[in-house]
């Protein structure tokens, strides 16, 4: 299944609806649902956010397959360069008094995701998330 | 109405319907910075009805949960759904939750 997104924060409020049309196809389950809606909102969000060229149109590819045992997501943007990989862990074991306030988007995909992989081709940024169906 | 506050004395709940998305999280900031002007000593975040919360909800909870612990008061979540609880166990988080409030997931 693919969707097309525009680079406006507004698009976000579609990615229930489209996990919805991808739980028809086959029943996700509420963790791997979770799971997905987390992983693809914040990457979604930091390409909104970070990845608009000024004054260009910008569209955003989600592809949605099921690849058992994992559903597949695979988002193309032709932002800048940015590879969220290349973004510092973030040490969970650190009190609240001390986690950082940055880089929580990121850290939100890597903790709901099993596998991440990113490439730069044609100008885009391709990243693909794997999440093992529960 | 997705955030409705509760008042018992000082301590105030406010009570979050829905994904705590982006839009929402600014929301939120603005009820808990009003309530911070009005001196509010404890405001409880009651996510029983909310079946999501991205970063920026996150952010917002971490941010307040300092601030108003430096002022020696306090911010935390209380009744998370499950989705919340998982969500914030996940992302090492749940410490913002107030203790015997957290959901079985």
């Amino acid at each position: 299944m693919e969707f097309e997104f525009q680079s406006h924060p507004a698009e976000l409020a579609r990615i229930p609806e489209i996990l919805d049309a991808l739980g028809r196809r086959q029943p996700l389950g509420p963790k791997t649902r979770l799971a997905l809606d987390t992983a693809l909102t914040e990457h979604l969000t930091n390409i909104i956010t970070y990845g608009c060229r000024e004054g260009a149109p910008h569209a955003i590819r989600v592809q949605l397959t099921f690849d058992p045992p994992c559903v597949k997501a695979r988002v193309i943007d032709d932002g800048p360069p940015f590879n969220p990989l290349e973004h510092p862990p973030v040490d969970t074991s650190l009190p609240l008094d001390q986690k950082p306030l940055g880089g929580l988007g990121i850290h939100m995909i890597r903790s709901s995701m099993d596998e991440l992989t990113y490439r730069r081709e044609n100008d885009r940024n391709i990243l693909v998330m794997r999440k093992r169906l529960a | 109405m997705p955030i409705t506050q509760v008042k018992s004395g000082d301590r105030y709940e406010l009570m979050v319907e829905g994904r705590l998305d982006g839009a929402l999280a600014n929301q939120l900031e603005v009820e808990i910075l009003n309530l911070i002007r009005e001196n509010a000593q404890q405001i409880y975040v009651n996510l029983a009805n909310s079946d999501f919360i991205c970063s920026a909800g996150i952010r917002v909870l971490l941010q307040y949960y300092r601030q108003m612990k430096n002022s020696n008061k306090v911010l935390l979540v209380t009744r998370p759904s499950a989705a919340i609880q998982s969500t914030l166990d996940m992302t090492g988080f749940k410490n913002l939750i107030v203790e015997g409030s957290e959901s079985k997931t």
